[in-house]
């Protein structure tokens, strides 16, 4: 099953080469913003552990935002 | 003593004449008897405007005959150390800020300079400080939670909801309550040239009151337009930057010569992801957004921690002038005594986080409360209850409620300030934005810094 994910590749670190391991550990990769340091894409959720574990890179899943309207 | 109290004689009168006057052996600060036993140096600090240190002591000279003099880069010397005679002051240029001993006789005129000038923001009475240990917030914030909670049982407020006594609006024929209570009404600036981002539902851009007007509009919704099937992105629009003249209401729209961009991130059911308002932000940035507002969000847990993702982006944005605001969220129902924790991404450090009052300016009873202790505060509140704005369609207005509401109030005031001081942008707007509050007899946790309040 597919999860979408949202990924911070920390300060320091080379944004593309970071974006490309992700890759290899199985991100489709949707959106990636270089000056915010931010890439989205979606992960087969049998590896995300793996994605998580590379290093420079923070992986939170997407998660469902709304109005805040009372 | 804030500007407009012109000649008021406010309780820290400086030195009852000069022969009274006593040095403090800690800060070696020449202070009058009498100023001593009120914790008061006699001496006044004066903010400035940025980059009108000359034209501010050209002022003092020539109102009050006080001579300044200057602090130069590098010199560390503490201002305790510092000796400043009376009829003299000294200024720091790049904290903006100036030290200034006025004779008694210099007082009355001094003031009046400081009231009269454009150049000079604010002064107010320089306070003997005593060591207290590290400098802690929180023990502060501890500190003034428990004043305002005293003061709520003594004057028989009620005590969860907070309240300045007698402080109420109501719509008027030429403006909303929202803009009489921020003060948008009386503040010369209009948000020109200034971009402000909301990224929402969209936007109806055939509304009467944004027709013709020049808005950048794009969707980060898959199969949908820009355009606003849901309604609270239009209204949302309409508080932050809608018209001076609306077609039929009074004015309810704060900064409306701003640029309006609109990021279409939730769909028109009102729902959205994380990953849209990303990307919403990213183009927000890459048009030169200044202000990006936000009325979005997702609950959070009061043990969760705050969003790593969000929490940079909101760093990158700050680093690039940028200032996000986003609702700090309704899930509180506080007639029942439930708090919730401002929600995500409002909650992260980086993004900040604007809570909802009423008419009364009570904290609103869905608004939330910084009680994370991983994070998320509530940093300013905003109108959010009974806020008429646009809507999409053949109704075209309404009023609703939610710190929804109160978030364009805050972003909309921004871009006024970010009007006024061209180079205020990022942090610096952030500060000022918290510095202008008015302080509401009500918890930190709850309303942070205070009301907003719009540039005099």
């Amino acid at each position: 099953m597919d999860v979408g994910v949202n990924l911070a590749v920390k300060d320091g670190e080379n944004f593309n080469d970071t974006v490309a391991l992700a890759r290899q550990s199985g991100l489709r990769v949707t959106q990636a913003f270089d000056t915010l340091g931010i890439a989205s894409g979606r992960i087969d959720a049998e590896m995300l552990p793996s994605l998580r574990r590379l290093p420079g890179i923070i992986v939170e899943e997407d998660r469902a935002v709304g109005t805040f309207e009372a | 003593m804030v500007k407009g109290t012109e000649g008021q004689q406010s309780p820290a009168t400086p030195s009852q004449s000069p022969g009274d006057a006593a040095s403090d052996p800690a800060t070696g600060a020449q202070a009058s008897a009498q100023a001593s036993i009120d914790g008061l140096t006699g001496r006044y600090l004066v903010l400035l405007e940025p980059d009108k240190t000359r034209e501010a002591e050209r002022a003092l000279k020539g109102s009050a005959s006080i001579t300044m003099d200057h602090v130069q880069a590098g010199d560390d010397t503490p201002i305790g150390a510092r000796s400043i005679d009376e009829g003299r002051g000294l200024v720091f240029p790049a904290l903006g800020v100036a030290v200034v001993h006025p004779s008694r006789e210099q007082f009355s005129s001094f003031s009046s300079a400081v009231a009269r000038s454009e150049d000079m923001i604010e002064m107010e009475p320089e306070r003997f400080i005593y060591a207290i240990g590290q400098f802690d917030p929180a023990y502060l914030r501890g500190f003034r939670d428990a004043v305002n909670h005293l003061y709520d049982k003594f004057t028989e407020a009620d005590e969860r909801l907070g309240v300045i006594g007698g402080a109420a609006f109501a719509n008027t024929d030429q403006l909303s309550w929202g803009l009489l209570a921020t003060r948008v009404n009386s503040s010369g600036e209009t948000g020109r040239g200034v971009r402000i981002a909301v990224l929402d539902t969209g936007i109806d851009l055939t509304h009467p009151d944004f027709q013709g007007r020049a808005v950048l509009a794009k969707s980060f919704v898959t199969d949908e337009t820009y355009d606003d099937g849901n309604g609270h992105g239009t209204h949302c629009a309409g508080v932050a930057c809608g018209p001076k003249q609306p077609r039929s209401l009074p004015r309810f729209g704060v900064a409306h010569d701003a640029e309006l961009l609109v990021g279409k991130v939730l769909a028109n059911s009102g729902r959205g992801t994380d990953s849209s308002i990303l990307a919403g932000i990213q183009w927000a940035l890459s048009e030169g957004a200044q202000v990006i507002s936000m009325s979005l969000g997702g609950a959070v847990l009061a043990s969760q921690n705050y969003s790593r993702v969000f929490q940079q982006v909101g760093e990158r944005a700050i680093q690039q002038g940028t200032l996000i605001i986003a609702a700090a969220g309704n899930d509180s129902n506080r007639t029942r005594g439930k708090l919730e924790a401002v929600s995500h991404p409002a909650n992260c450090p980086a993004i900040m986080a604007v809570g909802a009052v009423d008419r009364d300016l009570r904290i609103a009873p869905f608004s939330n409360a910084g009680i994370n202790v991983n994070g998320g505060k509530v940093d300013i509140v905003a109108p959010g209850v009974d806020i008429v704005s646009t809507w999409p369609g053949t109704q075209q207005y309404k009023s609703i409620d939610g710190t929804s509401m109160a978030t364009p109030h805050v972003a909309g005031i921004a871009a006024l300030y970010a009007q006024r001081y061209p180079n205020l942008r990022g942090d610096a707007l952030w500060a000022r934005l918290l510095q202008q509050a008015q302080p509401l007899s009500a918890p930190a946790r709850d309303v942070g810094a205070g009301l907003v309040q719009a540039p005099q």
